[in-house]
Order: C-alpha cells, then structure tokens, then sequence
C-alpha cells in the first residue's frame, strides 16, 4: 500500500469541501490468541469525522468499538495489541506510518479521551487542580501561574460550581458526574481537536447522564471540539451524535446520518438495537423487543453474515453463504449497510 | 438452527451455538486472557525449585526408611572408636561415644523432619482458624485476636520458646510446641488477609442470602481463597522449624540423650571442635540445605501462584 | 394478607470515627420507608444513586440489619427470627444481584452454583441435586452447555441468568432484585428481562425491583416507589408515575430519560415520519 504523507494542517481536499479531521481506513486490529498466533478482532473498519461533527460507535460489548476507539488514540500496543493493516488519518497525517512519538505528541493538544469510570482516571494522590495544571504545562508549555488561572477557567466551563475554590480538592471529594466534569476539564484544557467518550455517562445516574449529555454539547458548540462518541446505547447517542457507525463482531454493520439511522434502519441487528431501548408509554405489552443469544467472539465468527445467527431475517442459502460487503444503498446519502437484504427489507426505525 | 424463533420469545443465552464473549475480556479492549498456566506446569519451568522439592522427597524417604538406610545403630557406643575421621567402615566418622555419623545423621533427619511437621501443624491448626475468623468477623473480635498475635509476632521467638520450654520442661514435642506457638502469627496474617480480600464480594453476599450456614462459607466460599498463600506459608515455616529445633536441640532443650537429631548433633561436634573438626559438617550442611531447600519450594509455590492469578 | 409488609425502616451508617474510635457523623440512609408488596407483585423501588434504595433491598433480608422498623414476610417478624430460623426463611426470599461477574463464586462450577442451595437446605441426594440444577438451567435458557465450566468462562448476560435460576433453586415467593440487568448490554439488558416477566407469570413470583433507570420499570412493574435521599417521594401504580407523575422529583426522573431521537442542526429533536405528535 502506498503511504502518503500530507503536509499537516492540510484543511481542505482535492474536491474543494472540507477535509476531515479522523479518517480511519480498512483498520484491523489483532490481539494475542490463547492458542499462540493472532486473533482479529477489529476488521476492516473504516469511518471519517469532519472537524466539529460528532460521531457515534455503537455496539455491544465485543464488537469491538472500544477496540477501535483506542486505536484511533495510539494505544493498541500498550493494550497488548497490533494493527495489522488499514491507516489511521488525524488531520492529514497518518499516524500509522509515523512514529509512536508523533502520536504521542497529539494526545493532548490533538486528541483527549475521557472514560467510564473518571474516579480511576484521576490519581486520587493530587489535588483536580493539579492534574489539570500539569496537563497544560506539559502541553502548552504555561507557567505555574497560567496553569492554574487555566485550570479554575477549565473547570467553570464545565460548570463546576465554585471553581476557584474546588480546584484545591482531592477526587475523592467529587460526585461521580462531577469528576466525569473535572475529567472532561482536563481533557479539554489542551484544546483538543478530537475528543473520544467511551462510555462516559454510563456509570452515572439518568439526572446526571442529562447534564453531561448536555455539557457535550455546550462544549462542541463553544470549541469547535470534534467527538467521537463510544456506547452501547443508541438512545444516549440520539442525543449527541450527528453520525452513527453501528459495530457488530469486530466490523461495521451499518453506517449513517442519524436521522437515516434511527428512523429507516437498514440493517436488522440496528433496528433490534433501537426495539431492546425502553420507551415510556409504549410498551403496550409490557415487553421488550430482545435480539436473542448473544455476539460470537472474535475466533468464532461465522462464515457468512456474522449476524445471522440471531437474525429473524435470516435465509437459509443465502445469509450465511458468503461475508457480506458493506454496501452503499441508494437513495440515501452516505448511508452504508452490511446485509444482503439490505434492499429488500423494511424494518422498524423509531417510532416514537 | 433454530427456525421458529420469535424477537420477542425469551431467548436462550445462546441459541446461535457460538460462545458469547464473556465481556470483562472484551468490552474494555483487552484481548481474551491468554490462558493461565496451570501451577505445577509453572512449578516445573523453574530448575531450583524442582531440584529443592527433589531433595526434600529424598529426605523424607530417608527419614521414613532410616532403620532400613543406616548402617550402623545410631545410639551404640564404641568407647574404643571414639573421633574417629571418615574412613572406609565411618563413612563420616565417629562422634565422642563412637557412634557412626551417618547412621546419627540418617536418624537424625527422621526427628529434624518430624518434628518441623509438627512445628508447623500447630502454627497452622492456631493460626489459620483464628485469622478466619478475625478476617470474617471483623470489629472487636478482629481487634483483640491481631493484638494478641502482634504481641507473639513482636516477641523474639526463640527466647519465648525456651520460656515455654523452661515452663513446660525440655524434651522435643515441648519444644515444637513452642516453636509452633511463636510461628502461628505467620499463619493468622495470611488466613485473615485472604479472609478480608473475598469478606465483601457479592458471592459471599449472595451465599448469606441464600441461607448458607457461616460454617459452609468459610469452608466452602472462603477457604479456597486463603488456602493457595497458606501453602507458601506452611514450606517456609518448616524450614524455620527445622532451624528452631537445631538451636534448641543444640541448647539441650529440644530432644534428649541420646536420640540424635541434627542440632544435637551440631551440639556434640562444637564441644569436640578441636579434637574432631569434621563432625561440624554433616550436620550443618544438611540444616543449611534442608532450610534453603524449604524456601525454594516456598517461593517456587509463591511465583507460580502470583502468575496464575495475575493470568485471571 | 400482604406477602411482605415493610414500616417505618431506618437504618444510618457512620462517616467517620473520633480519636478514640468512637463512631461520629451519622449518615441517614434510610428514613421512615413503608410499603407492601402482595403475591405475585412487582414493586420497583426508583431513585438516584444514594437514595437508600438499595439499603431498603438488603434491610427486607435482612443483610443489612436495620435500626428500627418492622418487616414482616407472610406473617413472620423477619427481624425477631433467630439465626437458624432465619436462614430456613432465606429458602423463600432470594435476592438478585447486580453485578454477575462477582455474585457467583470464581472457583464454582455453574452446577455446583445452583445445586448449593439444595445442598444446604434439603437432604436430596448429589443426583438429585445435579437433575434439579440443570432443569433450573434449562427454564432459564442456558441449557447443559456450560455445567462444568467456571464463571470466568461466561458473558454477563449468560451469568445473570445462572444467578437468577440459582436464586429460583428453593422455589422463593418473594426476589429482591438489586439493579440487575444496569451491568448488562442493552440487547441482553432486554432478554434478561423478559426472563424475569416470564418467570414472574409461570412462578406467581414477588420481586422487590431496585433499579435506577426508570425506562425500565415500565416493563416489569405493577407499582413503583420512588426514593430520594432516603426517604420515599411518592408511590403509586406504574401507569400513574408515567402519566400523572405528582411530585415534582419524579417529573424530573422522568424527564431525564433519553429518548432515543435524533436532534436536527440546531439542537432540535427530530420527529418519527409518519407519526403524529
């Protein structure tokens, strides 16, 4: 494969639109295997983010999204991984045919990733204002001084009450949505120009996931700040993301604008996703709709359509014969799905 | 596979045959854990451990069929052979008495080995009981039990064993008694700390609430989680043992005249230094040997544990 | 005769301890709860993080001993049983866990898990035992696959269900459930608890349904109890929290559960075509 390496801050492409700011190409990722050798367990995915767009990763637990998200931040290698092939593109530059430094050098002022559990993130040895001051003397090279004023201004932005004199506080002395904020002040103090949630809200209480939700927002709008969204729960990312990629056993099952996502699904297994989502007032029979049995783990994937086991979709001769490519379907801008009956289903989008 | 399966029917786990992933390996980007090495296999990748634990097997058949192994009676004197050097019937020499050497030695191993065994059984039978449930009950009780073993733990031990020993009166098992006494802190640390580790897990939690007697939770939920550091406890301890009753044996407070066992041994050999500077060896090499090859296998168990874990 | 009767429970716990040990700064984590649950009910009790719920779960079996109150289970003083008597009782009141991973023992076989509770509470044999065990799996839909294998070797969904059919092993009245599908993935969140819908109709079950996410308690109860800060803010049938909530923190629960349409440029939430309203 020819590398090519575009001048940094190459803003827009060959066709006169703007560039994106993420672009990942035909990733795959491996891990070490039981059995010696190397298990795939990201393959071919490839999405792209505009600066400022906000994108979601879906899927469950082992499809594989969280796999890619670290991908995208360098940081396979120190989680006992490889990519085996496919580029990771950050602002014109691809980071997988440069150095680990490079990459290394980005995260912070170029990309910043905040967790699940933002009590485990911050060292409960230093004060929050601190951890904060120190992100930014060692990436934007302030003083102690400008560190700090950095610091109280970081916190006020995600609407931490009484910044100034919070600052001083150990994390221990923080709610859960709170140090949620005080993670996100420390990513954000580097002005980021990608920021990855995995799974931020989802330790937290429905109040608190709101207002995060809507500190996102608020800080995408005031930033410019680009986002890629990690989850599981398509009615978290409804809320926040422009653009959703659907991951199923380690590759993209479907990939569209929300509106096209959530309202005229083409893949079965996204359309299963938003039936399992509880919805006030609908449940007219008390149940949910549940996609039976579970995701096959990497080594165990079927042949042909690797959701087609737990698909009611599913024709004998035809679903499980051949992996399905990921098609683009008419009629839809951008809109990509991986089933051979993509064109030929309805399916239940949202209807609420 | 199966056809009439509806969305909405309940579905089983896992109709579709494949394996779910379990999702702690998969869900925070780790790959699966590379399977555990099994504990004997770490056991065996470590040359110094297998050559200790083979050396400890062939002291203990040696103890076990010392009548069949020495050639001589180890307690019949021969005023008339007395200090004699290694020669060809001596292999190792004559003591003061005349007896042979080897055969006291070979003896000897019999009562040093038997005796560290019972050394450890009561450091154990005290210990690991108490620390369960200093560990399980935690508040007061926990509280008076650590402050008693921090009293013995904090006691020189072979100044308090020869207290008990003075008291009780010499001979082996008073001894062993002793040094079982002062070692059983050893065991109440490991037992209570393993205790607290599983003390608050759900299962534990779960077990109570299905009705389990506290006796049934220990034994059966608690214990395999204190047993794997204890074993690591129960090796070093005999190699402590094995020390403790040479310098008490050498003391004269361990076993008697004329029984031989290595400190006893070592005993005689010193107030003969001049005369019979070889009958020094025999004995304190087998002490030194006997107690570093305890170790060995102690930390040969220790890091094949730690890897089996840390591979979960 | 309501199945469980609960009044008045409190229970606080110490924040911190003087010099002397003494326990100071108490922390009100229950305040003056009441309730009843009938046969064959499903009482969900709501509430944030910190709200006690999960306390008022553990206080009715008595996991947690309560500082004053009553609870009374088919017309036993549940707090006046003596141990032996007590644990004889825990044959028909379970509880449910929230996190699978660590509510089943990691040195168990799944057999022997859901065969211990014949163990302990009855004399059948070790056949016997083993034959309930995998029709208790089997109703569960996990089937014989997974017998020998160890609960490291299962996902979360899987070791939910080896959770519930354990719980079920001495035919309970009355599951105290305790969050137990928030560790699960949103698919397998649903089958999970269409699980409990089903067992709940076939076994005239009683759940105590301690959850957090309020979205889900629309599917599985019949009234709802909602908490904060230890104190109960108002009960009432499910239909009525959901569509004439009374207080203003239950509207705000409400109000907080994401709804899973997507907004337009400016921030707007999109309507679903061909629908009204």
């Amino acid at each position: 494969m020819a590398r090519e390496t575009a001048p940094a801050g190459t803003r827009t492409d060959a066709t006169g639109g703007t560039a994106d700011l993420l672009r990942v190409e035909n990733l795959s990722v491996e891990f070490p295997s039981p059995s010696g050798g190397w298990q795939t367990t990201v393959q071919d995915v490839s999405f792209s983010l505009k600066p400022g767009g906000s994108m979601a990763l879906v899927g469950e637990s082992g499809s594989g999204k969280t796999v890619t998200s670290i991908a995208v931040m360098g940081l396979t290698g120190a989680t006992g991984g490889r990519i085996a092939s496919g580029r990771i593109v950050f602002d014109g530059v691809d980071l997988t045919a440069g150095t680990q430094k490079q990459w290394r050098d980005l995260r912070g002022p170029g990309m910043g990733m905040i967790f699940q559990q933002p009590i485990r993130s911050l060292n409960p040895a230093y004060t929050v204002g601190d951890q904060i001051a120190e992100s930014v003397r060692k990436h934007l090279g302030m003083n102690r001084k400008q560190a700090r004023a950095r610091a109280v201004e970081m916190l006020d932005m995600v609407q931490i009450p009484r910044a100034a004199q919070r600052i001083d506080d150990y994390p221990h002395a923080f709610s859960g949505g709170m140090c949620q904020r005080v993670m996100i002040a420390m990513v954000m103090a580097c002005n980021p120009r990608l920021l990855i949630a995995d799974e931020p809200t989802t330790a937290l209480d429905v109040t608190v996931q709101e207002r995060i939700l809507e500190l996102l927002r608020d800080l995408q709008e005031q930033t410019g700040v680009a986002l890629l969204f990690v989850s599981h729960d398509l009615a978290v990312v409804a809320e926040l993301c422009r653009d959703v990629v659907v991951m199923y056993a380690g590759e993209v099952a479907e990939n569209a604008p929300s509106e096209q996502l959530f309202f005229h699904p083409r893949h079965p297994y996204t359309s299963g996703l938003i039936g399992s989502i509880p919805k006030p007032g609908l449940s007219t029979d008390r149940r949910l709709r549940a996609i039976p049995g579970g995701i096959p783990a990497p080594g165990a994937w079927p042949h042909g359509c690797r959701f087609s086991s737990r698909c009611e979709f599913a024709v004998p001769g035809r679903c499980d014969v051949a992996h399905p490519g990921l098609v683009r379907l008419d009629g839809a801008a951008e809109h990509h799905a991986r089933c051979v009956r993509a064109a030929e289903l309805s399916l239940d989008g949202v209807t609420v | 596979m199966s056809a009439n399966q509806t969305p909405s029917a309940p579905a089983p786990g896992n109709d579709s045959g494949l394996a779910e992933v379990p999702a702690a390996a998969i869900g925070t980007g780790e790959p699966e854990p590379v399977a555990a090495p099994g504990i004997l296999k770490s056991i065996v990748r470590r040359p110094a451990t297998i050559a200790a634990g083979v050396f400890l097997l062939v002291l203990t058949f040696i103890a076990i069929f010392a009548p069949a192994l020495a050639p001589y009676d180890p307690d019949v004197q021969n005023l008339l052979l007395r200090l004699r050097p290694p020669n060809a019937e001596h292999w190792l020499g004559t003591d003061d008495y005349g007896r042979d050497v080897l055969s006291r030695l070979i003896f000897g191993a019999r009562v040093s080995l038997w005796a560290a065994l019972q050394a450890a059984a009561v450091a154990l039978v005290l210990g690991l009981p108490l620390g369960m449930i200093a560990g399980y009950r935690g508040g007061w009780v926990d509280a008076i039990l650590t402050r008693i073993m921090d009293a013995l733990m904090s006691a020189p031990s072979l100044v308090l064993a020869i207290t008990i020993v003075a008291v009780l009166g010499a001979g082996i098992t008073n001894a062993m008694l002793a040094i079982g006494l002062v070692m059983a802190p050893r065991f109440f640390r490991v037992a209570r700390a393993g205790t607290m580790d599983v003390r608050h897990e759900t299962y534990i939690e779960a077990s109570i609430a299905l009705g389990c007697s506290t006796l049934r939770i220990a034994v059966r939920h608690v214990l395999p989680n204190v047993l794997p550091p204890i074993i690591l406890v129960i090796s070093v301890s005999l190699g402590t043992a094995v020390a403790a009753e040479a310098s008490l044996s050498f003391l004269g407070l361990g076993v008697q005249a004329p029984a031989a066992s290595w400190g006893s041994m070592l005993s005689t050999a010193s107030s003969n230094m001049r005369l019979a500077p070889y009958l020094v060896w025999p004995p304190g090499v087998m002490i030194f040997l006997a107690v570093l090859a305890f170790t060995y296998v102690g930390d040969g168990v220790r890091r094949a544990l730690v890897r089996t874990r840390s591979g979960n | 005769m309501s199945l469980l009767e609960v009044e008045n429970l409190t229970k606080s716990f110490s924040a911190g301890r003087d010099w002397l040990g003494r326990r100071t700064k108490w922390l009100n984590a229950v305040k003056g709860v009441s309730f009843t649950l009938e046969r064959g009910e499903c009482l969900a009790v709501v509430g944030e993080s910190g709200a006690g719920k999960s306390t008022v779960g553990r206080m009715v079996l008595r996991l947690i001993e309560p500082d004053s109150g009553s609870v009374t289970f088919d017309g036993i003083d549940v707090l006046a049983t003596k141990p032996k008597q007590l644990r004889a009782l825990r044959q028909r009141m379970q509880m449910i866990f929230q996190d699978p991973y660590s509510s089943l023992d990691p040195r168990m076989t799944i057999r022997d898990a859901v065969a211990e509770p014949l163990l302990v509470h009855t004399d059948k044999d070790r056949a016997t035992r083993e034959k309930e065990a995998v029709e208790l799996l089997d109703k569960v839909g996990i089937g014989s696959r997974y017998l020998e294998r160890y609960p490291a070797e299962l996902s979360g969904g899987q070791l939910q269900r080896v959770a519930i059919a354990r719980a079920l092993t001495m035919k309970p009245s009355l599951i105290v459930c305790d969050e137990p599908v928030a560790a699960l993935d949103v698919s397998v969140r649903a089958q999970v608890l269409n699980l409990l819908r089903d067992l709940q109709e076939e076994l005239g079950l009683a759940y105590l349904f301690v959850c957090h996410d309020l979205a889900l308690v629309e599917v599985i109860a019949d009234r709802v109890m909602v908490m904060a800060a230890g104190e109960v803010v108002e009960t009432d049938t499910t239909d009525q929290i959901f569509a004439n909530p009374r207080q203003e923190y239950t509207k705000k629960l409400l109000a907080a559960i994401p709804v899973p349409l997507p907004r337009d440029a400016q921030g707007n939430r999109l309507v679903a075509p061909g629908r009204v309203g």
